[in-house]
Order: structure tokens, then C-alpha cells, then sequence
């Protein structure tokens, strides 16, 4: 009965339109962004295409990019690893602070006041 | 000055010594009734006169509590949500009222009486204005590195493809008895962006904001349960090896004019997920453009917690026995995992198809981090791609897909809002 009372129309035109719109919007944006880049290179004045020119680049970095991405997984699992460490207390240096308790007012090795 | 206290105190005896009987006359004739009173004020009495379900909501809040902080299963959001959950079932509390809120409208004229709103039913006033999870998309906005993205550009087809689940999801939850805008509220959990969720949730469906943003929170810290099977399941040893080509370096002025473009283009194509594409694209200006630091790290750190803090108790709120103790919770739990599970399918299907046509082959386990839960989808990809090839690094490749399921979440939330809402 459920299934008969739906407008299955309706409900699979909001399905196909649904994704359609979502494909259709964001294959749009990446023809944005490849003529964003074009755009932006030409006005550098880069005459290489954006890729050839920026694998170029990235491979003559130091670091190289492999190198950095393994720097950067040991630093995530280093900090994750962190996390999961017993909370072990460790001696810390502390301000002085006054206390009538630790106060040289009410030492006992005060000099006698005639 | 002793004797001046001891006299001050004397006479004080002297007069309270004095005073009493006709305290006790006075309320001897009213004390029976007042006690009775007070013990049918409590709380516990209330529990005893029907009330007993909000022990079994208690129960769970306190479950959720402890998934939090035990667990630590999304612990900034579930623990709020869990401890609002706890407060809205304290019976006698009074801090929230649904009927202040029914029929998915907000009852102006009832909120004039402060007597009769509770703490919660202003705090919720941001969630039902549709303020917190803009807001939130403010501080993700800020957090986000659209670097990878940009770089490849061919994942946003992969955020796109991870957008599935929540319309296969729709039409499942059609054929179990939810009206269409339930559905859709429900269809999101796929998207697996907890704002998102609660915006459109709290904009088609808010009798059932509760437990769809418990249900999107859940699996969203369960990611790393959830994906690894469906990604073996789906590729093979060979193509989860694959080593993908480095991505380029992306300039400055590229990162500022993305969000520019993206926020004029989309909203104009959507003006319904204007509100969120505006957001996530004023928090990643702030952050791209480098000129206004001071704001970037407020919206990151002060103004997210904020109000994650508001809209975790408010969500928690809406959770009342009433409201979460049904058949719908449960339909939705269920429906909620199959849409997480068909949206990490629908990117690794894609990228494979994808491969057919490209030269340089993409690692299908990418397509699994089109769902849109950052950072910990990519890092699933990373993993389980590791597991397979252990020089093989897809974190910044997997953030591409990653970050564009945020857009394709927020894009398919003004598709459904606009066909339903």
C-alpha cells in the first residue's frame, strides 16, 4: 500500500534531476577551474601548459613530494601515537608563590624582637 | 569589638528564640500540603507517574556519553548532543518544549510568557533559524585546503559520484512509509556532513532532526569501520597499488578566486544552497586571502566551538522519548548506514569507471572520500591504500574528493530543498 501511495514520478524526478544537477554543477566548476588556471597562467606568463610546468616544479623542490608526504604521515601517526600515551606526570617547575605557609614573616628562625 | 560581637549575637538568639513559635503556628496547618507539594515537584516522582521512558532516554544519552568520552566517537559533537539528550529528558526540568516548535514552525507569541520556555528552546531558535550550521560552515570554510582539489580537478566528478547514496537513500526511505521530505532529511545522513544534514533536516523534517543527526554523527565517527570492507570489496589488490602521479602546485591568486567563482556560480545555478556554499566560501576567502588572520582564526577556533557547543545541545534537545523512541529511529539507523555505505560505494565505482578512459589511472580508494567527512575519509584511503602499497601516499590525493563532497553535499541539500522544501 505504501508503495502505491508514492508518486514514484515524482520521486525518481527529484532522484534524476537530484544527481544530475549535482554531475552537471560540478563538471561546470571544473571547466571553471581549468580556464581559471588558463587565465591565470597566461597573465604570469607562463607559455607551458599549468601541468607540464608545475609537475616540472614540484619534482625539482626539496623536500621532493615524496619526501614530504612521508614527513607529513610520521608527523600524523608521532602526534596520534601522542594521543594514546599514558598521562605519566613529570617533575615541572612551578612559580613561587606566596603563602602565609612558606612566608620568611612567620619563620620560627626569625631574629628575636626585643 | 568581641564584646560588641557577643552582644550582636545574643540578641540575634534572643530574637530568633522569640520569633518562632509563630513561624511553627503559621505553617503548621500548611505543611502536609506543602510537602506533598514538593514531592510531586521532583523529578523522581514525575519518573514514577508514567514518565518511566525518559529513564530508557537517559540510558542512551548516557551511552552516547560514553561512546564519547571512552570511545571518543566524535566526541565535540556527540558529547554536547548526549548531555542535551540528557537534560531534555530530566522530567520536570522544563528546559525544552516541543510544542513551542510544532508543526515546523516557531510560535512566536508563546515565547512572550518566559515562564513557559525553557533554556533549550532559545538555544534551538539558532538551529530552526538555520544559523548554527552556516555558521560551522564558516569555521570548515577556514580549515579547508581547496589545494587538491584544484590541483585535479577530476575530483570533483568523484564528489559527485559519493552523492549517490543520499538519493538511493531518498527512494529507500520512501518505499518504508517516510513522506518525501522526511525522506530527503533522511537521504543526507548519505552526504555524511553532520551541518549539512542538520540544516536541511531542520529546514524539511524537524520532528526528526534527533535522531538523523545522531544517526550522521555516528557514522561519521565510525567512517574507519564502515569504508575499509566496502573498498576491498570493490577493488582489487593490482588497483589499490596504484601510484598516483604527484599533484601540481597550486598559486595563491587561484585559491582566492575559487571560492569567488564557486559562491557566484553555484549560487545563482542553486540560490537554495546559497546559504551554505556562501559560508563554506566567505571561511576559505578569510583563510586563502591572508589579509584578515585575526578572523580566520576566530571562525576556526572561538566561533566554531561556540557554537558547536549550541547547536550539539540543541540537537540533543529535540531528542525527547517522544520523538526517539520509534519505529522512525530505528528505520533510520538502519537507511542511514546503507547510505553512508552506498555514497563510499558510488566514488570507488566512479574512479574505476574513470580509469577505463584516463591515461593516468587514479586509485580507485580515492572515490571513497567523496562522502564528505573531513579529514577522516581521506585518511581511510590513505590507510587502506597503504595497506596494499606501503610507499604509496593518497592523503593529498584523496583530500581532492574529499573536500568536493563537501560542495556536492551542500549542492545536493539545495536540490532537495528546493524540490521539497
Amino acid at each position: 500500500m505504501t508503495m502505491l501511495a508514492i508518486d514514484w514520478g515524482f520521486a525518481l524526478l527529484v532522484t534524476g534531476m537530484g544527481m544530475g544537477v549535482v554531475f552537471l554543477l560540478l563538471i561546470v566548476l571544473i571547466w571553471i577551474i581549468g580556464l581559471q588556471t588558463k587565465i591565470i597562467n597566461g597573465l604570469t606568463g607562463s607559455v607551458k601548459s599549468a601541468s607540464e610546468s608545475h609537475t616540472v616544479a614540484t619534482t625539482e623542490t626539496h623536500p621532493t613530494p615524496h619526501e614530504q608526504a612521508a614527513i607529513a604521515m610520521a608527523m600524523h601517526l608521532y602526534y596520534n601515537a601522542h594521543d594514546e600515551e599514558p598521562h605519566v606526570i613529570t617533575i615541572q617547575e612551578v612559580e613561587k608563590r606566596y603563602s602565609p605557609w612558606s612566608s620568611k614573616i612567620y619563620s620560627m628562625r626569625n631574629t628575636f624582637i626585643k | 569589638m568581641k564584646q560588641i560581637k557577643k552582644s550582636l549575637f545574643r540578641l540575634t538568639a534572643f530574637l530568633g528564640l522569640l520569633i518562632t513559635p509563630f513561624i511553627a503556628k503559621a505553617q503548621e496547618e500548611n505543611l502536609g500540603e506543602s510537602l506533598s507539594k514538593f514531592m510531586n515537584d521532583t523529578g523522581f516522582a514525575r519518573l514514577v507517574d508514567g514518565n518511566w521512558w525518559c529513564l530508557v532516554m537517559i540510558a542512551i544519552a548516557c551511552f552516547l556519553m560514553y561512546l564519547a568520552i571512552v570511545k571518543k566517537f566524535e566526541p565535540l559533537l556527540l558529547l554536547p548532543i548526549a548531555f542535551g539528550m540528557l537534560l531534555t529528558n530530566l522530567p520536570g526540568a522544563g528546559l525544552y518544549h516541543p510544542e513551542l516548535f510544532e508543526g515546523g514552525h516557531i510560535h512566536w507569541p508563546d515565547f512572550v510568557d518566559a515562564n513557559n520556555v525553557g533554556l533549550l528552546d532559545y538555544i534551538y531558535l539558532g538551529v530552526k533559524l538555520g544559523i548554527y550550521p552556516c555558521v560551522i560552515f564558516i569555521g570548515v570554510g577556514a580549515m579547508t585546503d581547496f589545494g587538491p582539489l584544484l590541483a585535479n580537478p577530476k575530483s570533483f566528478l568523484l564528489g559527485a559520484a559519493a552523492q549517490i547514496g543520499i538519493f538511493a537513500t531518498f527512494l529507500g526511505a520512501l518505499v518504508l512509509g517516510f513522506n518525501y521530505a522526511e525522506a530527503g532529511s533522511i537521504g543526507i545522513i548519505g552526504g555524511a556532513d553532520g551541518p549539512t544534514a542538520i540544516y536541511l533536516t531542520s529546514k524539511l523534517a524537524p520532528n526528526l532532526l534527533g535522531p538523523i543527526a545522531v544517526a550522521a554523527y555516528s557514522y561519521m565517527a565510525l567512517v574507519p569501520v564502515i569504508q575499509p570492507p566496502i573498498m576491498r570489496m570493490l577493488t582489487t589488490q593490482k588497483e589499490r597499488e596504484i601510484v598516483m602521479k604527484q599533484l601540481r602546485k597550486v598559486s595563491k591568486t587561484e585559491k582566492i578566486i575559487f571560492p569567488i567563482v564557486v559562491t557566484v556560480f553555484v549560487s545563482l545555478l542553486l540560490p537554495s544552497a546559497a546559504p551554505l556554499i556562501g559560508c563554506l566560501m566567505l571561511g576559505n576567502l578569510m583563510r586563502e586571502s591572508g589579509v584578515v588572520e585575526r578572523l580566520s582564526k576566530t571562525v576556526q577556533n572561538e566561533l566554531m566551538n561556540i557554537t558547536t557547543i549550541f547547536l550539539g545541545i540543541s540537537v540533543g534537545a529535540t531528542t525527547t522519548a517522544s520523538a526517539f523512541l520509534n519505529y522512525q529511529t530505528l528505520a533510520i539507523l538502519v537507511i542511514g548506514i546503507i547510505a553512508f555505505s552506498l555514497g563510499s560505494a558510488g566514488g570507488v565505482l566512479l574512479a574505476k569507471f574513470m580509469n577505463l578512459f584516463l591515461k593516468n589511472k587514479i586509485n580507485p580508494l580515492i572515490g571513497s572520500a567523496g562522502v564528505s567527512a573531513v579529514p577522516m575519509a581521506a585518511r581511510v584511503s590513505q590507510t587502506v591504500g597503504q595497506e596494499a602499497n606501503p610507499g604509496n601516499f593518497l592523503l593529498m590525493h584523496a583530500m581532492g574528493p574529499n573536500v568536493a563532497g563537501v560542495i556536492g553535499s551542500a549542492v545536493a541539500a539545495g536540490i532537495l530543498l528546493s524540490f521539497l522544501g
